[in-house]
Parts: C-alpha cells; structure tokens; sequence
C-alpha cells in the first residue's frame, strides 16, 4: 500500500520528522518497505533553462542543448524528444548523485563525452529522479520555476511516498484513513475528523433490489441514482496523487471509487444506470454462467458465487469485478452507485477459483468494515457531486443490517503472562479505547467490545497482540528461560548425525558437496531407471522441475555436465538428501549418492595417468560402511543389473536380503544422454535402509586382545573361473577355518591366454594364527588343504 | 711413561688415518685381532714375571679398551659421514607439486554448514533436532496450522500439488514451510516440548530473490509458562551467538501468522558500506525471522487445551542466515552447482561448528 505524506496529513495532524512516523509504522506492525523522500535525494538538482537547442552532429536521436544554470551556460547532451528552447526542466550536474535504492551502488554524474560531443550533466525525466514511472521525455516545469534553485523547492509533500506491507490480519489499514487510525491510537499525531454529509436526496431512486442473499453473503446491499453527471477527467490533486501512487487513471466516477478504495479502505461499485436493464437482484451464480468483466474477459462461473444480475443477466461479480455491459464511459450520464458488504469467505472462494486479483477483492475477503456502508455511499456521493455534477436519488436497498458484535472477556494476568509484563489495568483500558474498543468491568475481568473495522480480533490472545503493539514491543523487556538439561540424543537421532559425518567423511575424500532441487525433469528420471514410479507436481515452475527424484543421480550428472562445459574436469560430486517413491507423507529415503569424473591422475609428473575405475568408487562407499562398522565381511557384493550402470562393472550391496547400495561404471549410455563426455563412475547407499542395521555401540571398548603367539602367512595361488566373484571366494577361504584364519587378502589377479579361456589366477595371502598356542606345520597344513579344497569344491579352483 | 709408548702412539695414527670403515676395519684387524699387533704382545708377556706381567698387561688391557672406544666413535662417524654422502648425492625438489588431486580443495555446501551451525546453537539451548516429511498433507501444512481453505495467507504460499495416484478430495502438497513440524510433533508427545526442525521447503515461486526450493528452520517450545518476553531473549541470545557478535542489536516488529499471536518479525541491526552489509552496527535494519506465541487454534487442531500451555515458535530462512553471516550475494547461486561458487563459499570438513555457551 503506497500513500504520500500529503494524503495522511488529510487523515492525520503530526509535527513530528518522518523518521519518527517511518519508526512509528514499524512499531505498529506496518512495515515500511520503501520511502521515497525526494526533498533529500535531490536537494542538488537544479532548476535550469534551455537556451538553445541543436542537432548532435554525430547521433539522429541526440541533442545538444545549451542550458543556464542561473551562473553559466553548460553543454548537455539529451536524449528526450520534449527539449525545445524555452523549457525549464531539472538537471544533474557534474558530482551529483542519482538517487538509488539502497542496496544498489550510487550512480555518479560525471562530465563525459557522448559522440564527440561534451555534456555537463543530465537533463532527467520523472524515473531517473524516482519520482514516478514517467520516463517519456524530461520533466517540464513551470515557467515561473527560478532558474538555479534547488529542485527541491520545487517539490510537495504529495511525492514524498511511503509504501507500506499489510499483514492479511489488517485489512483495516488497507485505507489512508485506517493507517492514520492506527498511528494516532498509538500516540503519535491527532486523528482528524472529517464529516460526511448525508446527501439529501432530490429524487426518489427509481430502481428495486431484489437480494437474494441477505441472510447468507450479501448481508447489506445499498445504493442510489445519480443523474445528469458529467464523466470528465478527474481533478488535478487527485491526478497527482494517483500518478505518485501507481494508481491508474480512468476517469472522474471510477477514480473516485477507486479513491474511496485506497482511502477508506471501502470499495464501492458505479454501474451506467442507462445499461442497466430493469432492476437489480443479488444471487448465487449456477454452473456455467458466463460474465463478461471489465478486463474483458469472459469468465466460467460456478456454483454459488456472488452476482449482481439486471433482467437481462449478471451485471457484475460483487465485490470483485464490475462488468463489462454496464461500465462507465465519457458518455454516461445516470448511474447508480452500489456500496455493500459481501462475505469474505465467499469473495475469497471466488477469487481463488476464478483467478481475479483486484482491489475490492483484496479488502472483501479481508473482511472490510461493515458499518462503513452507508458511510461509504455517502462520501462517493458527495465527491461525484462535487467533481461530475448530478442530481442525488434515495438511497435504496435491501438487507437485514445486523451485524454482530464480538465481546471477548480477558484479565489482566492472561495479559501479563503471556507477555511476560506488569502492566496495569488502566493502560490496558486507555490503550484499548484507543483503538476503538469498548471496554466494560466485571468481576475484575475485561468485556471488550472491538470495533466493526476490527474483524481480525476475535480471541483474547488477538487484544494481547493489540496490548503488546500499543505498549511497544520493544519495551517489553527479554526474560531468560530455564534451559532444558541436555543429556545424551536429546539433540540429534543416530540418522542425523550419521547424515552429518558422511557428508565431512566424503569431503575429506575430496568429493565436493552440492544440494541440489528435489524436483527434476521427468525426461532424465525415465533414462536413469524407466521401473520406478515417478511422482507428479500438478503446478511445476516448468516441465524441467515437474517430477519429483527418485534418484539423486540425475541432478549430479546435470551438475557435472554444466561444470564440464565451463572447463572443469576429474569432477567428484556428492549430494545426500531425499528421494521419493510415493505421494504421502513419509514415501521417501535418505540417500547419499556420489559420482566421479574423469582420470584418478591426469597430467602427473609421478603417476600414469588412468581413468577412474570400479575400485575407486568402491573404497568411498567401502570408507562409509567401514564407519558404521559393516565390513566388508558383512556384506554380500553381487552384480546385478541395472540401467544406468555398466552391466558387468557394477556392485550391488546387500545386508541379508536388503540391497543398501550399489555403485560401478555409468553406463556409456547416459553419457549419451546426458551428453557427458567424461568416463563416470557413480554411488548410491540407502541410508534409510542402512540405518535399519546398524547398532548403537557401546562406548566402552572390550579389552585388546594381545595374541602372543606366533601368526604364519600362507600364499596360494588358484586357477578359476573368470566369473567367479572374489566374495565368493574369499568367503569360501574365510569358513575353512573360521579361528585360525586371521585375514584373507587377494593381492594379485591375471588373465592370460596360457590360462584357458574364461580362467583366471588369482593369488591369495593367508594369515593363521591361533588364540591359544604356536601353530605347528602339521596344524597348517591341515588348514592348507581345508583351503585347497574348499576352493575346489566351492569355486572350482585348482591349486595353481 | 709406558714401556709402549710408541707402538700405542703409532696405532692411534694409524685409527685416525683410517678413510673409510673399511680401512678402519683393516686397521681393527690389524691391531686387535685374533693375530694384531695387541694380542701378540699380551702373548708375549706371558713370559715375564710376574710383577712385570701385571704392569705391562695392564698397560696393554688399559690401551685395548681406549683403542676398542676410539674404534668404535671413528666407525660411527665414517657411517654417518658414508650416509650422508650418499643424501648428497640423491634430491627431491620440495616446490614441485602433490600427486593429482591428492590435496582436498572439496567443501561442504553452505546450507549443511549453517544448519550444522544452527543444530549446535540450538542444541546447546536444549532444544532437540525433529524432522518431517518434503510432501506433506493439507492438514499438517495448512489447517492445523490455522490456516484454513480460503485464508489469504494460503495465497501467499504459491503451494506445490503432489499427483496423487487415487482420486482425493485434496492433493498433497510439497511443504510450504517447516512449520508442519510443530504439528507432527505437538501430535507425537504432550509437551513439555522443546524442538527445532531445519529441513528443504517449496514455493511455487523463481526469480531473482525466490528458489523453487529452500531451506527454513522452525523452532518450537511449549510448556507451561513461557511468555512473550523469553521469547525475546531466546532470540536476542541465538542471534548473537549465530552471528558471532554481542553487539547485535534486534527490533521486534508486530507482525501476522495464522498460527501465533502475538505474532513479531525480527530484524538485526546493520549498515551499508560500498554495497557491503556490516551487522551489529548502524541504523538500518535487515529482517531475518518470524516468530510468536502459538496460537491457541493450534493447540485446539492438536487435541491440547490451550489454557494450560504457552509457547513460542520461530523460523527462519536458512540462505538467508547463511547469506547475511557469509556474505553470498545471490540466492540462486546456492543451487546452481558451480564449482567454484562451492570452492568459493563452501566449508572445509574439518571446519565442524563448535561453540562455548555460557
């Protein structure tokens, strides 16, 4: 809501500066988002004149113009195609600064030179001064304006502009008038009166209303004739205001309701009563309906909205959008003026569903004030008298007119508890009178009666709001709290803090950590795994962001293909975060899933440059399992195929029968896809899953175990099938002898023609020791051919 | 003076001229072997008599062992001198570079650091970490947080629909904030509740100061006698700490959600210097969180009588916090996954928030 200092000194009398006021409207609640206080910015500006006025003998569109200051004459070159001689206008000289937001940098008039030609300044438009939107041409004043004063002088009070955020809660300041309520029931300034003259009327209005709903939305409906008014252009003030407001100008009967919108917060509604067929009736609109509203679209209504309908059709959607039939224009002459108080539960529903946003729907579905009908029809009367002239007609209408009162009982403790104050009972009751409540004693308790133009306040704990506003938040003073003992997880679950560790454990690793949308373009999904169900947003931003992930992959192959473009390489990104396999609350996993790019080394004066490969991505998820105490042992690795891995270089990683993870080479075919030229290796872990198996350990560690006896290691070397995975046969190793055999280690692995096809040798060290005494050979060996055997028997490997 | 004299004087020359250990060897050999020179001679008195056996053996048994430290000391020496010789000969040049990638230049994203921040803070406070799903339902998000169907503040949250597989009344929405928090855990666990819940949040909302995706983090305590003024001082106390700076000041300004009331929004104190922000200095004021007393309706939605509790809750943008702390001077650059923008303003993982409260 944007008004200017002008407009509230109307509503309210105030000596005090405008940062008072600024901080004022703060304090209330109505926070102010921008200030534009012209008098300051520009207070360096100068009134100058154009003396001569030439063609830039380099630029069609330039011109050179000789213009006084008051002292001297100076060259400018201007763009605007308003520049004639004679004009005084307002110029930027050399040093000055154009006035900005704050956040911008300031920019500084230099001299320059605009194609070969020098210019001492800038001649400005109504935009480059923030004045307004005005940026056609440079702003034109008065003759009488004295050449070399400050722009200033020049200025009022009606540009210096305040805008303002309204919560939802305070359609009440939806109005100048409302505003200035508020800043004087706090204290600062006086609240002007201003009276409203009940128009007597010269004619009986002679049209019937039929209101349908007067005990369910339409609870007041009221309105008059006004004849032989002239629809000329509005007066020169409000012109003004409206353009430092950024209100449109329409013409005289529109703009002023749209002033009585923005000023007494009280929307109002001029049909052409020449367009008008008949009389009026306010109904619920069936199914299918059809309304032609001012904006000129044709809207499909619903069941149960609010029209307004003449014999011939709806004329108007009430309290949102007046129609197009029976809208004003410079020819109208009779008119009938509607003010009336719609449901803000139904306005609200409508607009919802048809998609209007305007300035009456805004305040009625706020829930405007509902005593300000009568009020509201009489104001508009008297300004369209004033300014179009008319004959004024009987008010008409139709509606029961009770409105009920909220009476809310509070004492002062509930007041000082929740606020934590010591306020006494009189303060409370002279700030709550000044806010327009009425306030009665009984049995030391409060009835407070808010006033009509208050329906946010309905409960107790809405009055201590109001209490706490007019005190001043910041004057009640910070009281500390007991802090709650912190014991063993009271702040963070095992997954929390797992979350946390494998995010530093991979950055140590060098992976660099991205977070990245949980919405991706369904397109990509479909390439990574086509069997997963996706998961639809009705209302995407945009097709790329329509499905939800259900891997984590596809934004980190998004992100490695926009760094490879920009020249980066050997990338290693990881994200961990949720994926989603259903639509409720809860269908979703915590995942970490990382990939890598590229060469392990490149470019290394020590090391020979290899892609990265299977292993290498294996010993990251190997590092995170390792940490929750799954090793390698634990696990059962498998291959197994899936879409976006390479078929024959992949792992899966099963607990029992859960598969928490897999990692390999990315398929060549998502390079494709993706377009993604580096070699890629890729790695998932359900931490969801994974959680499921892992165990709170004991803080205190069981004693070391020293073995005193001697260990033996044992080489061997087996031919086997090339398929044969190496789990399986270290498993087969492992169980030969579960005490002695301390650890298994494949240290070598060869595939040679003078092998056999599809064989492979593979060698294997073997460390025995026992807990209890110094293994002889014969012990050894008698584990020696276990091993052997179980080889045999079990891979089908044969002692090299 | 010793009958010897002159053979111990010409051995100790011959030790001294020894080059190198192997010479010193010859040398060993030569004087103490099992046929040196020393051995010869105690050989040789063995003849004498007596008196003279015991003088001149002890003479030559004294030489032996001051000849067996002389040896020894030269024999280190040369060792030490032949390794060091051969050091000389070898080099590695220090300026040249580390394996490839071998030094970890990888960072935590922002977002996980200033979460991590806030979970210690908060943490410390006595407030526990809760979380809640992405996709929520209408109830959680909306209603029971006293927000109902046609409330303008639904307008404001440009809400995400989920598709949903059966025909529903209501579509599930992606969570527009994390306040739904509070409501699962309102419905979890009478209170005394003391939670704080960061998590990803969604608008229906991009340009250049919206994401469709952020991050917020909700706090909520409840129990028996919390006011308005704890509320003050429970922030005042976080953002200091947060900020790193006691001189912060706050201004709590009256504002509006559906689920508190009183409801305040914060702003931190600060000034603009060349279009740089300095917090905890100057007049202007930069808003960084909303917060209030719950509002009974919640209570009410939650099964809980309101006229026995009272609590506060807040939330707060979490880029923000990170911004104004970090100085990121673009919200979109969070999620735009550029590397050096990560190198630029991520954390190193050693760099785990820790904190000293009182």
């Amino acid at each position: 809501m944007k008004f200017s200092i002008k407009w509230l000194r109307e509503h309210l009398s105030f000596d005090q500066d405008y940062s008072n006021l600024l901080d004022t409207l703060n304090k209330l609640g109505l926070e102010v988002e921008n200030i534009i206080n012209p008098f300051d910015q520009l207070k360096d500006f100068r009134v100058v004149e154009i003396l001569e006025v030439n063609k830039h003998p380099n630029a069609d569109k330039l011109t050179l113009c000789q213009v006084s200051d008051g002292k001297k004459k100076l060259q400018i070159v201007c763009g605007a195609k308003n520049v004639k001689k004679g004009l005084k206008s307002v110029l930027a000289p050399v040093g000055s600064f154009l006035p900005k937001n704050k956040t911008d940098e300031p920019i500084q008039i230099k001299k320059s030179n605009i194609r070969g030609e020098e210019s001492f300044g800038m001649l400005c438009s109504e935009k480059e001064l923030c004045l307004s939107e005005e940026s056609e041409g440079i702003i034109e004043l008065d003759k009488s304006s004295q050449v070399g004063q400050t722009f200033s002088n020049y200025l009022d009070e009606e540009q210096v502009i305040i805008e303002i955020a309204i919560t939802p809660n305070r359609v009440d300041c939806a109005g100048v008038r409302g505003i200035a309520r508020d800043i004087a029931a706090s204290g600062f300034g006086t609240l002007k009166n201003i009276n409203v003259v009940n128009q007597n009327f010269e004619f009986e209005s002679d049209i019937k209303i039929h209101n349908e709903l007067k005990n369910k939305s339409c609870p007041q409906f009221y309105g008059r004739i006004i004849k032989n008014v002239t629809n000329n252009d509005s007066p020169d003030w409000m012109v003004k205001r409206f353009k430092y407001t950024d209100i449109k100008i329409i013409s005289a009967l529109v703009d002023i309701t749209n002033y009585i919108t923005m000023n007494n917060c009280r929307p109002l509604h001029v049909f052409d009563l020449d367009k008008i067929k008949g009389n009026l009736k306010i109904r619920h609109s069936k199914k299918g309906e059809q309304f032609e509203g001012l904006d000129g679209v044709n809207y499909n209504l619903d069941d149960g909205m609010i029209v307004i309908c003449d014999d011939n059709g709806i004329i108007s959607l009430a309290g949102i959008l007046g129609g197009l039939s029976t809208a004003c224009d410079k020819n109208t002459k009779n008119i009938f003026v509607e003010s009336a108080f719609f449901d803000p539960n139904s306005i609200a529903n409508t607009g919802r569903k048809l998609n209007i946003i305007s300035e009456a729907r805004y305040r009625f579905e706020r829930g405007i004030d509902p005593l300000s009908t009568i009020q509201g029809l009489n104001f508009a009367t008297e300004m369209i008298i004033k300014n179009c002239g008319g004959e004024v007609g009987s008010i008409v209408y139709d509606g029961p007119e009770n409105s009920k009162e909220t009476n809310i009982e509070i004492d002062m403790q509930n007041i000082n508890q929740i606020l934590g104050t010591e306020l006494k009972k009189n303060f409370v009751i002279e700030k709550l009178s000044g806010l327009g409540c009425k306030i009665s004693l009984k049995n030391e308790k409060l009835h407070v009666i808010p006033p009509s133009w208050r329906s946010d306040l309905k409960l107790k704990e809405d009055l201590i709001e109001e209490v706490a506003r007019m005190y001043g938040y910041e004057n009640i003073i910070d009281q500390p709290m007991s802090m709650r003992e912190i014991s063993k997880g009271s702040t963070t679950s095992l997954s929390q803090s797992l979350k946390k560790k494998i995010a530093r454990l991979l950055v140590s690793r060098n992976f660099m950590e991205l977070i990245t949308w949980s919405f991706v373009d369904k397109k990509w999904e479909e390439n990574i795994d086509p069997n997963k169900k996706k998961i639809l947003i009705n209302n995407p931003i945009s097709e790329e962001l329509g499905c939800l992930r259900s891997s984590l992959y596809t934004n980190i192959l998004l992100a490695i293909k926009k760094n490879e473009n920009r020249g980066m390489k050997n990338l290693r990104f990881f994200e961990i975060g949720p994926i989603f396999y259903g639509s409720e609350p809860g269908d979703q996993d915590l995942i970490v899933s990382g990939i890598i790019t590229g060469y392990k080394y490149s470019k290394d004066w020590l090391e020979n440059e290899r892609n990265v490969d299977l292993y290498d991505v294996k010993s990251h998820v190997m590092s995170i399992l390792d940490y929750v105490g799954l090793f390698e042992h634990k696990l059962r690795i498998i291959q197994e195929k899936k879409m976006y891995l390479h078929p024959k270089k992949n792992g899966a990683i099963y607990l029992g029968n859960t598969e928490i993870g897999s990692f390999g080479i990315i398929h060549p075919s998502i390079n494709t896809i993706f377009d993604i030229k580096s070699n890629m290796c890729g790695f998932e872990i359900n931490l969801s899953s994974l959680l499921k198996f892992i165990k709170v350990k004991n803080k205190s560690r069981p004693g070391l175990k020293k073995n005193i006896f001697q260990s033996s290691i044992r080489d061997f070397s087996f031919i086997i099938d090339k398929d044969i995975l190496a789990s399986k046969i270290l498993e087969s190793v492992r169980k030969s002898n579960k005490e002695i055999i301390k650890s298994v280690n494949i240290f070598d692995c060869y595939e040679g023609r003078e092998l056999g096809d599809n064989k492979k040798a593979i060698a294997l060290e073997v460390v025995l020791q026992s807990d209890n005494k110094t293994l002889s050979e014969k012990d050894i060996d008698k584990v020696t051919e276990i091993i052997i055997s179980n080889m045999s028997k079990f891979c089908g490997g044969k002692l090299r | 003076m010793s009958d010897y004299d002159q053979l111990f004087q010409s051995v100790l020359v011959e030790v001294d001229n020894a080059m190198d250990s192997e010479l010193l060897e010859k040398t060993r050999v030569k004087f103490l072997g099992k046929n040196g020179l020393i051995s010869l001679e105690l050989k040789k008195i063995s003849s004498l008599s007596p008196e003279e056996k015991k003088t001149l053996g002890k003479q030559l048994n004294e030489f032996k062992n001051i000849l067996l430290k002389k040896i020894n000391i030269k024999k280190k020496n040369l060792d030490n001198e032949e390794i060091e010789n051969k050091l000389l000969t070898e080099f590695s040049d220090p300026s040249m570079p580390c394996r490839d990638q071998s030094i970890i230049t990888s960072k935590i994203h922002p977002i996980t650091q200033t979460i991590e921040e806030i979970v210690s803070i908060l943490g410390s406070m006595g407030l526990s970490y809760a979380e809640g799903p992405d996709i929520e339902d209408d109830f959680h998000n909306f209603t029971a947080l006293n927000i109902p169907e046609n409330h303008p503040a639904r307008q404001m949250h440009d809400t995400f629909y989920i598709k949903s597989d059966e025909k529903k009344d209501e579509n599930n929405v992606l969570r527009t904030h994390t306040s739904p928090v509070q409501i699962r855990t309102l419905l979890k666990k009478p209170p005394p509740i003391r939670i704080f819940a960061p998590g990803r949040t969604y608008r229906c909302d991009s340009d250049v100061t919206h994401t469709p995706m952020f991050h917020q983090v909700e706090g909520l305590i409840v129990e028996e006698k919390i006011n308005f003024a704890n509320l003050k001082w429970f922030l005042t106390k976080f953002c200091k700490i947060f900020f790193e700076n006691d001189n912060l000041k706050l201004r709590f300004r009256p504002s509006f959600f559906p689920f508190t009331e009183p409801s305040a929004e914060v702003d931190i104190n600060c000034s603009f210097k060349n279009g740089k922000i300095n917090l905890g200095e100057g007049e202007e004021w930069m808003e960084i969180l909303g917060c209030g007393m719950v509002h009974p309706n919640v209570y009410k939605f939650c099964d809980l009588d309101s006229k026995l509790l009272s609590g506060f809750a807040f939330g707060m943008g979490i880029e923000r916090l990170a911004m104004l702390k970090y100085g990121m001077p673009d919200l979109r650059s969070f999620f735009e996954n550029d590397l050096n923008w990560l190198k630029h303003y991520g954390f190193s993982f050693l760099d785990q928030p820790d904190l000293n409260w009182e």
